[in-house]
């Protein structure tokens, strides 16, 4: 009798199982192609937002939101490649790029009603400048000296001297000025957690460590987005991001290699979600060398690492093939990367020479010697699972040519305050994060040294200093590109970095998804415009 | 005598938390790093001057003793501060997180001692036989399972496969619009894989103690006068040598009222579960000092007042004890 009870309640709950597993049909959607309104869109997100005001510091996932509920006067464009209008539907540079005149779009209101117009901007700029406000932002505006708005529709920007990089720092969302204004102090202002923007969404409630709700916005510029919802739930976990993901309880979602290469392709995952996989666009890993540490000020023996690395096999190994090799300090898909330089590819006999040349002999314990002392240096890592396995397999791949790297981790902030800060290092693995504009002068100009600055390797070349300060006067795009492409050319010849890869940018996405466009960099941006869930898909 | 006891026990509290206050706020700002480096360091936009802004913003341009006494100061007043990474009270942000908490820790609690406490009593009372070995065997596999391994192969089962249960999360999407009656079903149902998970095992611990403390009761004079009286088994064990064998379960319930308040980071990251445990691992991971002081402070509270409450107990229910 026992045993039939419980015998039942399995079946029973199969049975449970089975009509839920076969809820929806993704292979034969009646309605595919009429476009519906309404349905939710939930997007994974690791980690809670801390403040959905786009002028005050933030971490990643309130940048996200912060996307749809704010907009800038510019935007990059679906390819993220270049910059188009957003709230200004046009720009023109004056004075031979020194005033940036920005002519706004009519008609675009506030999620509360009230019409947005130029004083917000001038108004977002006050506050950016004001120093109690807490921002990573001020840098960007730092050539700004003054804006004047003739009318509601006009921002004039005047900048201390011709400034290309001006189009980026307007990306930055624009906060309303009729709502802050009085406020005292912005960094604790209940803004930041009710936000009012312009955005396709609105927001509508933020539940601590759980979810963050948006509506639709039907007074949106551009038209109400089809999908009436958006939900970013927050899941710490990457595996139980994966389970809701095919349980159908999440529609988005980053997956790691492993996820991507091993854990997708049975029937559960195909059922209700696709994957895809496209060229990463925001960092790349590298190994930099301390310039001014012996050996690594000779580019003979920078040369000789370099060629010691086999970029594929590190690729394998660390991301499971899923990234490109890179030639500089760009990834591949960005307007400033330089197409005629090469990777350098992995040529032990070439790197045997150069070391040879240099005078260091191979020893007898299979590392390289010069006046009795071994070629061994110490290669830091800030702590980390990614980090390590780079390292690990670089130590291998030196040590094929006779090259001893110590590995040494500390805990990240311990890595930067004693170590890069104090120059205390003679090569070390890190990644670098980047947005749109190609200027690299923080992390290449000769003046950048200081201590907690970014040129922490002490790279030093007149020409790329030039370079670099070139690239933030000249306005025509097309000869700023050129100016970064030599740049390119040139850091590659230097190798003061080895640089190593950009990792692909993999994720999955449910299959209830109708009208994606999909470009050669991906398929999310500007999801809001074009998706929709077929009516017989909505919740 | 009672009264005047826990009276001074009152008296050494205030000291005890003082103390444990300054070792805490010590350790938390002799480790390396700060909040103002985790949020700016490797930022090629980042300008000295909104770096000092961040700083002045989390009142660490000021010296160390003096952040202290500031700290103590509002707490004089119940005032935790604010959160650094989104400036909302420290006491709001507890307070969200501690319902999900004790949802989860106090039925974990219930089943623990609830199946911890008889499973002792019986593997005592029948030691070397076939079923107290299995239940031996059985609690040290439950008590060595690892729960992350658990947590993936029931949300792979109850979640993917079988697709009844919610795999992760406190409460479903569209529970915004659903009545109170609802909503507490909705969020009973997510709490079952979490509570599953976090109370297999937490029976093995009681009932082994249970069990140790049982045999030694047994082995007691009064045990065998009891015999000699000429009850039987039953009644021995039951009246006479389980009220005894369970004064030390008090001393572990005590120690379980501290813990009752800090989530488990394990459990709660799997199952995305907002308590208390996430709350100190992400404060701690993003120096959140005053998160973090908060959510110490309040532990040590409950360990102290905790561990009173379980000796006023013994003295209440052991007439041997005086004090």
């Amino acid at each position: 009798m026992r045993s039939f009870r419980i015998g039942a309640l399995l079946g029973a709950l199969a049975l449970l199982g089975a009509c839920q597993r076969h809820k929806y049909d993704f292979d034969h959607i009646v309605d595919k192609d009429t476009i519906a309104e309404g349905g939710t869109l939930v997007m994974a997100e690791n980690a809670d937002a801390s403040k959905l005001n786009p002028v005050v510091i933030g971490d990643a996932t309130s940048r996200d939101v912060c996307d749809l509920i704010f907009n800038g006067l510019v935007r990059p464009d679906r390819r993220r490649v270049d910059y188009e209008g957003d709230l200004a539907s046009s720009w023109e540079f004056k004075d031979q790029g020194k005033t940036v005149v920005f002519h706004l779009r009519k008609g675009i209101r506030w999620h509360d009603g009230v019409a947005f117009s130029s004083k917000d901007v001038e108004f977002t700029w006050r506050l950016i400048m004001d120093p109690k406000t807490a921002t990573a932002a001020k840098s960007d505006f730092d050539m700004v000296q003054s804006i004047d708005t003739p009318d509601d529709l006009t921002v004039r920007v005047h900048y201390k001297k011709p400034y290309a990089p001006a189009l980026n720092a307007w990306i930055i969302g624009i906060v309303p000025k009729h709502l802050l204004e009085h406020e005292n102090d912005i960094n604790k202002s209940s803004f930041n957690r009710n936000p009012i923007g312009t955005g396709p969404y609105k927001f509508i409630k933020w539940q601590d460590k759980q979810f963050i709700q948006l509506e639709a916005n039907p007074d949106y510029y551009e038209g109400k987005p089809h999908i009436q919802r958006y939900v970013m739930k927050i899941i710490p976990d990457e595996s139980t991001t994966l389970m809701e993901l095919k349980a159908g309880s999440v529609d988005l979602a980053g997956l790691s290699p492993d996820q991507f290469s091993r854990q997708t392709d049975g029937a559960d995952f195909k059922r209700v979600a696709a994957k895809y996989h496209f060229p990463g666009m925001r960092n790349y890993a590298y190994m930099g060398f301390n310039l001014k540490h012996k050996p690594f000020d000779d580019p003979k023996i920078r040369w000789a690492l370099s060629y010691a690395v086999d970029r594929k096999a590190l690729i394998d190994g660390v991301l499971l093939g899923y990234g490109k090799p890179i030639s500089g300090p760009y990834v591949p898909v960005m307007k400033s990367y330089n197409p005629e330089v090469t990777p350098v590819p992995c040529d032990l006999t070439r790197s045997a020479q150069l070391l040879d040349q240099a005078g260091w002999k191979m020893g007898p314990a299979g590392v390289r010697q010069k006046d009795g002392k071994d070629l061994a240096f110490r290669l830091l890592i800030p702590q980390g699972d990614f980090g390590k396995r780079i390292v690990l397999i670089l130590q291998q791949q030196f040590a094929k040519v006779g090259v001893k790297a110590n590995i040494e981790t500390y805990e990240w902030s311990l890595f930067l305050s004693n170590y890069v800060n104090k120059r205390d290092f003679d090569a070390l693995t890190m990644m670098w994060q980047f947005d749109l504009d190609p200027d690299q002068y923080a992390i290449w100009h000769s003046s950048q040294t200081g201590p907690e600055e970014q040129n922490f390797i002490g790279y030093n070349n007149p020409e790329v200093d030039r370079l670099m300060e070139q690239g933030r006067t000249t306005i025509d795009p097309k000869k700023r590109i050129a100016l970064y492409r030599r740049f390119h050319a040139i850091i590659a010849k230097d190798q003061p970095y080895l640089f190593l890869f950009a990792p692909d940018s993999l994720s999955g996405v449910s299959r209830k998804f109708q009208g994606m466009t999909f470009t050669d960099v991906g398929y999310r941006r500007f999801w809001y415009k074009d998706w929709y869930i077929p009516a017989s898909l909505q919740k | 005598m009672l009264l005047r006891y826990t009276l001074r026990r009152l008296l050494i509290t205030v000291p005890l938390l003082l103390g444990i206050s300054v070792l805490t706020f010590g350790i938390l700002h002799l480790a390396p790093g700060s909040p103002v480096q985790s949020e700016t360091a490797m930022n090629p936009r980042m300008s000295a001057e909104s770096i000092r802004t961040l700083r002045e913003l989390y009142g660490m341009d000021k010296p160390l003793h003096e952040q202290y006494l500031a700290w103590l100061r509002r707490l004089a007043h119940f005032d935790f501060g604010n959160s650094f990474k989104d400036q909302r009270p420290v006491i709001d942000k507890v307070m969200d997180a501690l319902p999900a908490t004790l949802l989860l820790n106090l039925p974990t609690l219930i089943f623990a001692f609830g199946i911890g406490i008889p499973l002792g009593i019986f593997s005592a009372a029948r030691p070397g036989t076939k079923t107290e070995k299995l239940l031996t065997g059985f609690s040290f596999i439950a008590w060595s399972m690892p729960a992350f391994w658990l947590a993936l192969m029931l949300q792979l089962l109850g979640g993917v496969w079988l697709g009844i249960l919610p795999i992760s999360g406190f409460s479903s999407m569209g529970s915004l619009d659903l009545g109170i009656w609802q909503k507490g079903l909705d969020i009973g149902w997510h709490l079952v894989l979490p509570l599953v998970v976090s109370s297999f095992g937490s029976w093995a611990v009681v009932s082994r103690y249970m069990r140790n403390s049982v045999v030694e009761t047994l082995g007691q004079d009064y045990i065998r006068t009891a015999y000699a009286k000429g009850l039987d088994d039953r009644q021995v064990l039951l009246r006479h040598a389980m009220p005894n064998a369970l004064l030390p379960q008090i001393t572990q319930v005590g120690l379980a009222i501290g813990g009752l308040i800090g989530g488990s980071v394990i459990v709660e990251t799997i199952f995305a579960w907002p308590g208390m445990g996430r709350l100190a691992w992400e404060a701690a991971t993003g120096y959140d000092y005053p998160v973090l002081m908060g959510v110490a402070f309040m532990g040590a509270i409950l360990t102290v007042f905790g561990n009173l409450a379980a000796d006023l107990a013994y003295a209440a229910l052991d007439p041997r004890i005086r004090y």
